[in-house]
């Protein structure tokens, strides 16, 4: 279970220790201002809004692991769109296959240009299709695995049926990322507008909570 | 940018006098002005200026990308396409321009990639050196170009309509959210005077304004990622 966690927080580019030494000390600080507060106030109403607070600061915590998580497959789809451009252009002008999916990787990331590499060595060794569906496999996407074996058949036989797949399969996968874009953009804007419900909300309970205090202090005199 | 400091400096006056109608308190008025005007100048107007910069670039390049080939497409020669695209262009961009005068045309267009530091320019790169390597009709060449240069002006144009949208319902989202807030102030006028004096209710409302605060500041960071994003 502790191994799959680290490998989780690996896949998201974030260290495992730093993330739970700096979770727990928020919660630590969290709490022992919630004490403090206590031992000067005596009231029990303020554990209201730091327990609040620790369940919204720990739910945020965790959303943004799952939200990173999500980002980096989504990102990686976006770079491969990204460079397939240039391979678009390439071998839509004649140019090679292999020669186009060399010439990507001075233009992709760290990771991505690690896997282009991968793919461009088992491709000189083994001719079949086997290269590009290894490759296609590292992305969380059908589309990706068609592209990629008609990219291999076009690279064989080099007939136009081929190319045309490619083509159809690229630009079905382009409008589906910028389609996706749009709509998480759109998705992060709710979530902002929601913000002023949840502020409206804030000062309805803050008002009742205030007024119970006032109840309370009349009825202790 | 005389329009965003009047919007800005309405929007800290009004939320400085509503903390002050919300806790009869003068400090929570100075506060609230000034941390709410002190965001908006330091952050976003610095931010609001990178975004018109990007959004002028996005602007040049589309525009410089169209002229490009509709004089390139009926004589192949560089000079004459990239004088020719220059027509059209921001004056920032036509400075820029002149400033290379005395390169070689692909060098120009090997220096104005530091101008546009975008990936459709790249892709124009490619479809240039293609052209002069092949000599092939150069709109089957660059109808890929061409088809993503007008992607990006309709996302563009999306783009926009949509921030507009969402900025008008989050406007009223806030002003529906303040709207409520003074009838809870006047819902509780009898008893105003004490319960504005509690601690908890003074944090509340501090609170409250930090949170519409952050709120803004979400709002115009993602939007001016979205314009990021459509760097193209």
């Amino acid at each position: 279970m502790n191994n799959k966690i680290k490998a989780f927080f690996k896949k998201i580019n974030l260290n495992y220790r730093k993330e739970l030494v700096v979770l727990l000390g928020v919660n630590l600080v969290v709490i022992a201002l919630m004490v403090v507060t206590f031992i000067f106030t005596h009231s029990s109403l303020i554990f209201i809004p730091y327990l609040f607070f620790l369940v919204l600061i720990n739910g945020v915590c965790f959303y943004r692991y799952l939200h990173l998580y999500g980002k980096n497959l989504t990102n990686q789809m976006k770079e491969i769109v990204y460079l397939f451009r240039y391979l678009y252009l390439d071998i839509n002008n004649g140019v090679n296959v292999l020669s186009s999916l060399e010439a990507l990787k001075s233009k992709a990331s760290l990771k991505m240009n690690e896997k282009l590499a991968n793919l461009l060595n088992e491709a000189s060794q083994d001719h079949s299709l086997m290269p590009y569906l290894n490759f296609a496999h590292q992305f969380s996407s059908v589309l990706i695995e068609e592209m990629m074996i008609n990219l291999y058949r076009y690279e064989q036989k080099k007939l136009v049926a081929n190319l045309n797949n490619f083509n159809r399969t690229y630009l079905k996968l382009k409008t589906m990322m910028e389609e996706d874009n749009e709509h998480d953009e759109m998705k992060q804007f709710d979530f902002i507008k929601s913000t002023a419900i949840i502020g409206t909300a804030i000062i309805i309970v803050i008002v009742i909570i205030a007024v119970i205090i006032i109840v309370e202090g009349y009825r202790h005199g | 940018m005389l329009v965003d400091y009047v919007i800005y400096g309405l929007l800290s006056i009004l939320s400085a006098l509503a903390s002050f109608y919300l806790t009869n308190n003068i400090y929570f008025l100075l506060i609230t002005f000034i941390v709410f005007l002190g965001y908006f100048v330091f952050f976003e107007l610095h931010f609001k200026r990178k975004e018109r910069k990007q959004y002028s670039r996005n602007k040049d390049l589309n525009i410089f990308i169209h002229d490009f080939f509709i004089d390139y497409s009926v004589k192949p020669n560089l000079t004459n396409a990239i004088n020719s695209a220059s027509q059209n262009v921001s004056n920032h961009l036509k400075e820029e321009i002149k400033l290379l005068e005395e390169f070689s045309p692909s060098e120009k267009l090997d220096h104005l990639s530091k101008y546009f530091s975008s990936s459709l320019y790249q892709l124009f790169i490619k479809t240039i050196y293609l052209c002069e390597d092949r000599h092939d009709d150069v709109m089957k060449t660059a109808g890929f170009l061409l088809e993503e240069n007008e992607q990006a002006i309709l996302s563009q144009k999306k783009m926009n309509r949509n921030l507009w949208r969402s900025l008008c319902e989050f406007s009223l989202l806030w002003a529906v959210s303040f709207i409520i807030l003074i009838m809870i102030r006047f819902a509780i006028n009898n008893y105003f005077i004490v319960i504005s004096q509690t601690w908890f209710y003074q944090l509340g409302v501090g609170c409250y304004f930090l949170f519409f605060l952050i709120s803004i500041h979400l709002f115009l960071f993602a939007s001016h990622g979205s314009v990021k994003r459509y760097e193209q």
